[in-house]
């Protein structure tokens, strides 16, 4: 595990994935650079009925999610990432009362000290039929541990979310 | 000027010491004629089981300065609902209002006995002035931590998420396995804010999973299937344990016989049995030895996943199944939907494929009816799919991203799936045909013309009896009305989901006039929160939810056949729970399909006839309401109304499922016989069950009913949930079984519960501007042996009134916490009692002459809910709670605490 991400896994653990009040403290000058972030899968029915991100750096962690009542994700797709290497986010819509919505990742970079991702949510047209099914659409990315101390995800709300591992 | 001692103990001292002061009343004491001002309202406030309070809560927090002593844990009992504060500072919510101010109390911790596998729920929940003025905070405002007390290790955690339109979430954190039983902390931490919050653990999965019988399959006598080591035949075995070849099964096993089984006694074959292949697996060139079981017909309820459909019982299925053994055999629905699940090897579901025509099928002929491609995934693999556009392989390919769960397939499932395949779980017509016709595409979306080209492509080629269409979300439109109106005049019968919009709106095509609109429930029969509900509700049937409302232990999700993503990248066959109004009108497509089975000549307008006639649903549902229109689906009273001559007897059990606990140990199931009614109960029997109960069957009585017994509530260990199905065997036209699942659980903390600091208010009947309910007059009481006593006194306006007493006027009676310090009670998070039945609450008059010095509420966390018990609750979409009298009306402070 690279000393990175150990320090990222560490501060979830102990601070309860709770830094999340605002960007880092310290923002150097902002630069943009690329980012290492790839969707691993999306579903509709992810089980995580709080929208919201969701940070997952350990296997156990990730057999807690994949158990989770009315789920339905590409379970070996999630479990073929190496969280030696990589770790994953949510990105959860939250509960929806029909089929038809989605979210996926359509762009990374590092802004600073804050690695910002741009997410696009999928909804139904407003005269589609649609399935009365209740769901819960996310998607999962697999992130890898870079320089920065902030995960900022747009649009997928009427404002940004914000982590800090 | 009386001050009134907070301690419901302390009450009556209270009452009695106002004849030796002034106040504004003339007493005995002064020499006038009247006395002190009288007790007009009185009473106690039980509270729920296993509640309990954050000891800092903000009202508390104000009461003393800001500071009480919270450096050692909080003690909780391992089962436990608590209501508590946090806040990451103090302030004001409200600068203009001195009485909402809330002091800093960022972390609570609390230490409690889980065992591994328990999860603890963390709900948080924002002060509804934060709300109305668009200032929840934008970040997470509460987090979770699991840590094990004895090194203090963090085994989970966990954050909470904002919302403004919707302030109310819920994260749960979970012991991990191999933890064992331990004690553990929790703390909760404030991020940005003052917050409310309920945590509540929920029981492991191992509490319910526990065999309590031994094995009982039934095997032949003297014969066992033999497997040797090699070809020949040792010599022991046929001549010292007298062991016969019979047949060879292949692979070297064969099927032996005692060649003296004549010669022995005709009892006792079973033990005898046992031995005797216990020897033979002791011999030299045998492999394996075991009893030839015997192999019985499936039934629905012997399917493997059958314990897991708690929604069949629910509904009476396995009764209605005695009646209609045939499992609607011969009766055609189509599936109007997203298709089926098609494996790789071209093949449907397994669980469905022997009631789903196959692929070829001139029955199939273009019934794929997605014709946008953007909507059309049959690209995924044309070979498999067919092509991109109309054909005639109804399958769903899954969504072109991400995974889906096959809603069709899962649809289907529920009305036909196989009940003698041993595999799954069973539908309600397992033995109906099931026509796939795909018009939902990629996402579970489709298109109006899609959908009014297969409605009329099964009208115009009277391909099924039965229409289900589990999909919605549009307006009236004529076009779809006209589809509708078709099928209808084909004498087909049409069944929609009402809509998981939690709205009265009307929704199409169920809320049309030629479709049977169904409701969902969940475990409990209570109407989903996520249902519609109206006046064009027709009838309620299990539509499932992520929360445990029958209290097995389990999410109430309904399960049923799907498809997933496995190792080989292709998506392969599964089962899934699910929850919509997609779920429940299924149950009724199935059971219509049950009731055509046994009487084909059953057209819409009978079915229609019998459902507003209350021959559909369960008894006691009462006139037609807007949750449940003409109430809960009942599977074994529709199939009798729709039997013309039924030639069978079964007993129809009511309730349906058995929950004791230590202040309910015993319960009757009355036993209705239904079909046949020449045949009576000629024997009644009732199965082995597990220690904690007993059970007796009584002939005598009409109808037959069935005791259950918790036997010795003392002896159970408290707060663990125990569950049982007890097998009932009669007889009527011939020997027949019915299984009741019994659940219990006891509570020993009556004592110790104690919802927090309650104001019980007098309030005006109707709200203010602002959505609140004013009060009249307050009392303010802690728990005390685990209730609250409260009282009110007349004021005869004579004087200051006091603030427990009350002018002659029309008031509701209701009691609750200001956990958060906002002047308001009875907000999500906070306890709430209201006379005579929270969620019911009724006006009363109080006068110098009223005496209602008895009074029984009950408070707690909990909300009611819109139930077949509670029909009349009604949703409460403007309540903002009790406002409590602001503390500079009166000269002294209303909250004083005793005993901190």
């Amino acid at each position: 595990m690279s000393r990175i991400l150990r320090s990222m896994v560490v501060g979830a653990a102990t601070l309860g994935m709770v830094g999340l009040a605002g960007c880092a403290a310290s923002t150097p000058d902002v630069v943009s650079a690329p980012a290492k972030v790839r969707q691993v899968t999306e579903s509709s029915h992810c089980g995580l009925i709080g929208p919201g991100l969701l940070l997952v750096t350990s296997d156990a962690q990730l057999s807690k999610y994949l158990g989770l009542p009315a789920q339905n994700l590409a379970t070996q797709q999630l479990r073929n990432v190496d969280l030696e290497r990589e770790f994953l986010l949510f990105v959860t819509l939250g509960k929806k009362s029909t089929s038809g919505y989605g979210v996926r990742l359509t762009s990374a970079e590092i802004h600073g000290d804050v690695l910002d991702i741009r997410a696009e949510v999928r909804s139904p047209p407003k005269d589609a039929i649609l399935a009365q099914v209740m769901t819960s659409p996310c998607a999962v990315l697999a992130v890898e541990p870079g320089n920065w101390n902030a995960i900022r995800v747009t649009g997928v709300g009427d404002s940004p979310l914000l982590l800090r591992p | 000027m009386v001050v009134r001692d907070v301690l419901g103990g302390s009450v009556l001292v209270s009452i009695l010491a106002l004849s030796g002061c002034g106040g504004g009343s003339s007493t005995a004491d002064d020499g006038g004629d009247s006395t002190a001002p009288a007790t007009v309202v009185s009473g106690s406030i039980g509270i729920e089981a296993n509640t309990r309070v954050d000891i800092d809560t903000a009202d508390k927090l104000r009461l003393v300065d800001g500071y009480l002593d919270a450096s050692s844990p909080q003690v909780l009992p391992g089962s436990v609902i608590l209501g508590g504060y946090v806040s990451d500072r103090s302030g004001s919510r409200d600068p203009s209002d001195p009485n909402d101010d809330y002091d800093s109390d960022p972390i609570d911790r609390y230490q409690l006995v889980l065992n591994e596998g328990d999860q603890v729920e963390l709900q948080t929940f924002y002060s509804y002035y934060l709300v109305s003025n668009n200032r929840v905070p934008a970040n997470y405002p509460l987090s979770i931590t699991l840590r094990r007390a004895s090194d203090q290790v963090v085994l989970d955690s966990a954050q909470t998420n904002p919302d403004a339109s919707s302030p109310v979430y819920s994260v749960q954190v979970t012991v991990p396995k191999g933890s064992g039983t331990a004690t553990y902390y929790l703390d909760i931490e404030a991020i940005d804010g003052p917050m409310r919050y309920v945590i509540n653990t929920l029981p492991s999965e191992s509490a319910t999973a526990l065999a309590f019988d031994w094995p009982r399959y039934q095997f032949a006598n003297d014969e066992a299937l033999v497997s040797l080591a090699d070809q020949g035949m040792p010599r022991t075995l046929t001549a010292s344990l007298a062991a016969s070849p019979v047949r060879l099964l292949g692979n070297n096993t064969w099927l032996m016989r005692r060649s003296d089984a004549k010669a022995l006694s005709s009892s006792g074959g079973s033990r005898r049995t046992a031995n005797w292949i216990h020897e033979l697996r002791r011999q030299p060139g045998v492999k394996s030895a075991t009893p030839n079981y015997k192999v019985f017909a499936q039934s629905p309820t012997s399917e493997p996943l059958y314990p897991k459909q708690w929604h069949y019982p629910l509904i009476n299925a396995p009764a209605a199944w005695q009646l209609a053994p045939s499992g609607g055999s011969g009766v055609r629905v189509a599936v109007v939907d997203t298709g089926l699940f098609l494996g790789i090897n071209g093949s449907w579901h397994p669980d469905l494929s022997d009631n789903v025509p196959p692929l070829g099928s001139t029955l199939l002929s273009g019934s794929d009816f997605v014709s946008q491609s953007d909507l059309d995934n049959d690209s995924a693999n044309t070979s498999l799919y067919g092509p991109v556009g109309r054909d005639s392989i109804p399958a769903d390919p899954g969504s072109a991203v991400g995974s889906n769960v096959f809603h069709g397939t899962h649809v289907a499932g529920t009305i036909a799936a196989d009940a003698n395949n041993n595999i799954g779980g069973t539908g309600l017509a397992f033995n109906a045909s099931l026509l796939p016709v795909r018009v939902l595409g990629e996402g579970g979306s489709g298109s109006l013309d899609d959908l009014i080209a297969g409605l009329n492509w099964v009208a115009s080629g009277n391909q099924a009896e039965i229409v289900n269409l589990s999909l919605g979300g549009l307006p009236f439109v004529q076009s779809l009305e006209d589809a509708l109106e078709s099928l209808n005049a084909k004498q087909i019968t049409v069944v929609a989901a009402a809509g998981n919009s939690a709205s009265s709106s009307r929704e199409y095509p169920a809320a049309s006039r030629y479709a049977v609109a169904v409701s969902a429930v969940d475990g409990a029969g209570n109407l989903t929160s996520y249902s519609n509900f109206g006046d064009w509700i027709d009838i309620a049937a299990p539509g499932g939810s992520a929360a445990d409302a029958n209290l097995d232990g389990q999410p109430d999700l309904v399960l049923s056949t799907s498809a997933a993503l496995g190792d080989s990248g292709n998506f392969e066959p599964s089962y899934l729970g699910l929850a919509g109004t997609s779920m429940a009108a299924p149950h009724v497509s199935g059971i219509f399909a049950l009731m055509k089975g046994v009487n084909g000549n059953l057209q819409p307008s009978n079915f229609e006839a019998l459902l507003k006639s209350g021959a559909l649903t369960r008894d006691g549902s009462g006139p037609r309401n807007d949750q449940f229109g003409y109430g809960i689906l009942d599977s074994a009273k529709a199939v009798t109304a729709a039997l013309d001559n039924p030639s069978v007897t079964v007993l129809s059990p009511d309730p349906y499922y058995v929950n004791l606990n230590d202040q309910k140990t015993s319960e009757i199931v009355t036993l209705t016989r239904i079909g046949d009614l020449s045949n009576d109960v000629s024997s009644c029997s009732v199965g082995s069950s597990p220690a904690w109960l007993s059970e007796a069957c009584d002939r005598s009585t009409s109808p037959v009913n069935v005791s259950f017994v918790l036997t010795d509530p003392a002896s159970l260990d408290p707060n663990v949930p125990l569950k049982t199905s007890v097998q009932i065997t009669y007889t009527t036209d011939t020997q027949r079984t019915l299984e009741i699942p019994v659940s219990a659980q006891v509570v020993t903390d009556a004592e110790e519960r104690d919802a927090g600091l309650h104001f019980v208010l007098l309030v005006r009947t109707e709200p203010d501007e602002n959505g609140n309910y004013l009060t009249e007059a307050q009392d303010s009481v802690q728990a005390d042996n685990g209730q609250y006593v409260f009282s009110f006194r007349h004021y005869d306006g004579v004087g200051e009134q006091e603030p427990d007493e009350v002018r002659p006027g029309t008031y509701y009676l209701v009691g609750g916490t200001d956990l958060d310090n906002d002047g308001i009670i009875c907000q999500p998070g906070e306890a709430c009692a209201e006379y005579p039945v929270s969620g019911l609450r009724e006006a009363i008059h109080v006068d110098q002459n009223t005496d209602l010095t008895s009074i029984r509420m009950t408070t707690g966390f909990s909300r009611p809910t819109i139930s077949a018990a509670t029909p009349d609750v009604l949703p409460r979409p403007d309540f903002a709670g009790y406002r409590l009298i602001p503390e500079d009306d009166f000269v002294r402070p209303l909250k004083k605490l005793s005993g901190e």
